[in-house]
């Protein structure tokens, strides 16, 4: 089989899916292909832990292709893909009793604050499962999967003005949790 | 919380960052910037965090098992790796895109693997080619001699370095010995043999050619040739008998001339190329993978070469093949299940004696190091050869591949055996 897939588009993609199975098979291998580490970032970013974040992740695409199934318009593929990733992250939390460790009890044991980009990353990792939820889903959104603030209201259905200022908030406090060690990086 | 307040500097600080801020939040944080170092320090970091975030989301991609598993779960065959390799879009850059690297590669496993065994065998080839060009010469300065004698064998001795020797005088001396002494170092020449220089000095690739003639003229005890068995049990029956010499061994383990014909290779002519089709059949892979739904090609699993013999035991040669291995790629173009990849690189064989009780085989270690578009490959073989006279030789034995392939920024390998059958062609 060697149709070229590149040229569609994802709803081109999407409908596909209610194709034969070789058919299937390259269409779902297409659209994983181009949006699979997307939701894989958001897996991990939300779930924390990367057994639970795989797990969530196959979930996602399995319930997409199941989605596949009946007869729908797809205009947002990347957001519906996203939707369904919440969702799944966030039943799973639930199931998980997921316990968020206040603000105020964190502290980081890194002594060097001469932090080089890959440590500022694993920090603001750390500093990322103290957010909120709320919060840290708005930032994963954001700085992870490059999503506009448009972009992020549709996905988790809420204002505009209300995913700015969650996303602001976020990079606030990491920011505040990280300053110690970010004192002396000063540009 | 959520619902929007009074807008900071600092919260248009993150707008401007994410692209977000409209003109006149941009105009009004560089106002805020001009007087604030605070707010400089924190503009700096926000962009240092942003650097690490963006790098951190070009790297984290799904790891292969769970590509795999999910894939395995939604009823597919195989999981699919992202492929750097750029759309062919004429013949020639498309056979450069599959074959390039790994004609590339062979080219310089070859060149390796030569300069490599150049600088271990280079001095006995170069010896030998010495010794050539003096057996002509020695041969042409004879010639009226030969003529008129009826026969005088030449005995074609070996010494190397790093055999044991074993210094064993003859137990009865020849009476006259025209010994020809060749060594790496260019001194050589024709002389009466004297064993001032004891065995053990030989250098390797020193070359002795021992003319044994019927009617004695000297009885000088000290000049005792010293004879490699194998080669003095090649001589014919007579000279053994006129000259009652009877020899130890100085080099139990004594290589014949990579040109000499052994006697247990007596009837096989020794050639310096070969050509060579190779097939591995009975696949078992590592880890445990199938091969479902993928295409399976006759020719799967082939591969074809050249090698050039440095001695009757050292091979070395390039090698281009196809095989199947338990990977799935796709392209940027096209979305291809392809899991045959072409591979290419240099060989080394070690062929051990024949050994006559069992027909005449004879045991070989090849090994191959190459490269495939996917990532470095190596083949091991272990197997046995066997040669009728002509120039055919057909071997089998056991091959093991290995291939490294990088797959979502990270390295993983993969594995088989099979079966291994070829077919040599020699000249």
């Amino acid at each position: 089989m060697a149709n070229r897939l590149s040229d569609h588009s994802d709803a081109d993609l999407y409908r596909m899916l209610r194709g034969d199975f070789s058919t299937r098979e390259a269409a779902f291998g297409e659209l994983y292909s181009r949006h699979g580490s997307r939701i894989y970032l958001y897996c991990r970013k939300i779930m924390g832990d990367q057994p639970s974040a795989d797990d969530a992740f196959q979930q996602t695409f399995l319930r997409f292709l199941q989605s596949a199934e009946h007869d729908r318009l797809m205009t947002n593929l990347p957001g519906y893909l996203l939707r369904i990733a919440r969702n799944v992250c966030l039943n799973a939390k639930k199931r998980m009793g997921y316990i968020s460790v206040p603000l105020e009890e964190f502290q980081l044991s890194v002594e060097d604050i001469s932090l080089e980009t890959k440590e500022l990353a694993t920090m603001i990792n750390a500093a990322l499962d103290l957010l909120p939820e709320d919060y840290r889903e708005a930032f994963v959104l954001q700085a992870y999967n490059g999503l506009s603030y448009r972009e992020i209201a549709e996905v988790i259905d809420l204002p505009i003005t209300t995913v700015r200022n969650r996303i602001v908030r976020a990079k606030q406090k990491i920011r505040d949790i990280l300053s110690p060690y970010l004192a002396d990086y000063r540009g | 919380m959520d619902e929007p307040t009074n807008v900071t500097p600092s919260d248009l600080l993150y707008l401007f960052l994410d692209g977000e801020a409209d003109s006149m939040q941009q105009t009004i944080l560089f106002g805020a910037l001009a007087g604030d170092g605070e707010l400089q320090a924190e503009f700096a970091q926000a962009l240092h965090m942003r650097s690490a975030l963006e790098r951190e989301r070009n790297e984290i991609r799904p790891p292969a098992a769970v590509t795999h598993d999910l894939f395995a779960k939604a009823g597919f065959g195989a999981p699919i790796a992202e492929s750097t390799e750029p759309a062919a879009s004429d013949v020639i850059g498309g056979f450069l895109g599959r074959f390039g690297i790994p004609f590339l590669c062979a080219v310089a496993g070859a060149l390796i693997t030569a300069l490599l065994f150049g600088s271990i065998y280079g001095h006995e080839i170069d010896a030998l080619k010495r010794e050539m060009a003096m057996t002509a010469r020695s041969a042409a300065s004879r010639h009226g001699d030969e003529a008129r004698a009826p026969r005088e064998p030449v005995m074609t001795l070996n010494a190397h370095v790093g055999n044991e020797i074993s210094n064993t005088k003859a137990t009865e001396p020849l009476t006259r010995t025209t010994t020809t002494l060749s060594h790496a170092g260019g001194r050589g020449g024709t002389t009466g043999y004297s064993p001032t220089k004891h065995p053990r000095q030989l250098s390797r690739g020193t070359q002795i050619s021992a003319i044994a003639p019927r009617e004695p003229e000297s009885d000088a005890p000290a000049e005792h040739p010293v004879i490699s068995s194998t080669t003095v049990r090649s001589l014919p029956p007579e000279i053994h008998g006129s000259t009652g010499v009877t020899i130890a061994s100085i080099d139990p383990i004594s290589r014949p001339h990579p040109l000499a014909m052994h006697e247990d290779n007596a009837h096989i002519p020794l050639h310096r190329y070969s050509a060579r089709l190779r097939g591995i059949t009975d696949l078992r892979f590592y880890p445990d993978r199938e091969m479902k739904g993928s295409l399976q090609p006759w020719y799967g699993n082939a591969s074809m070469g050249g090698q050039y013999y440095l001695s009757e035991h050292h091979a070395v040669g390039i090698e281009i093949g196809e095989d199947r291995m338990p990977m799935y790629r796709s392209s940027g173009a096209d979305f291809v299940r392809d899991d045959r990849l072409f591979w290419g690189g240099g060989t080394y064989q070690f062929r051990m004696d024949r050994i006559e009780p069992l027909g005449g085989v004879q045991p070989f270690f090849e090994g191959m190091a190459g490269a495939t578009v996917m990532g470095p490959i190596g083949k091991g073989m272990v197997g046995i050869s066997y040669a009728q006279e002509g120039n055919v030789s057909m071997g089998i034995g056991i091959e093991g591949t290995a291939l490294l392939y990088r797959l979502h920024g990270l390295w993983y390998s993969t594995e088989k055996t099979g079966v291994a059958y070829l077919v040599n062609v020699h000249f």
